[in-house]
């Protein structure tokens, strides 16, 4: 399956709840991304 | 996928978990799991749609999931209460310094996972070969 291009757009949070755009993740080089189905 | 960090590290990468929790999950995750990881969340679940994450109970609790299941049992691992969405499978996705997708895992069930060596064969084609 291939991802929405629009992915790269996606914004996520960070631990105290502000906004993280992905482009501020791997602007600074390539990065895994793994999304988890749970944290418990 | 914690277990191969310092390689994707190796590689110039950057290795991010993203949860589906409100905040203090994430945090509590990060803590008691993963504390040398970089942990963000999204409670919106909208990059799990962009990634293409498959939903519903039957993907999560498919008969596939259940051998998964023992093995993480037996490997000492115990899931404790939900927190996040509860029919949610995961995935993974290489995106490259253009955010070009590079390689993306989708979950079929709980417990699938991409092998960790697939992962670093795919980071490390992202790295050597540019986008088309």
């Amino acid at each position: 399956m291939t991802a929405d291009p629009s992915l790269a757009e996606a914004t996520v949070l960070d631990l105290e709840g502000r906004d993280v755009p992905l482009r501020a993740l791997y602007s600074q080089g390539p990065v895994v991304l793994v999304w988890l189905r749970h944290y418990g | 996928m914690r277990g191969i960090k310092k390689e994707i590290e190796a590689a110039g990468a950057r290795l991010v978990f993203i949860g589906n929790g409100a905040t203090p999950f994430a945090r509590d995750f990060k803590e008691t799991l993963v504390p040398d990881c970089e942990v963000l969340t999204d409670p919106s679940t909208a990059s799990y749609a962009l990634l293409g994450a498959r939903r519903g109970a039957w993907a999560v609790w498919s008969p596939r999931s259940w051998p998964a299941g023992l093995r993480a049992v037996r490997g000492g691992f115990r899931q404790t209460r939900t927190q996040g969405h509860a029919y949610l499978l995961g995935g993974v996705a290489i995106l490259d310094s253009d955010g070009v997708a590079r390689w993306t895992y989708v979950s079929r069930y709980a417990g699938d996972h991409p092998n960790p060596r697939q992962i670093l064969a795919a980071l490390n084609r992202a790295v050597r070969e540019p986008a088309a």
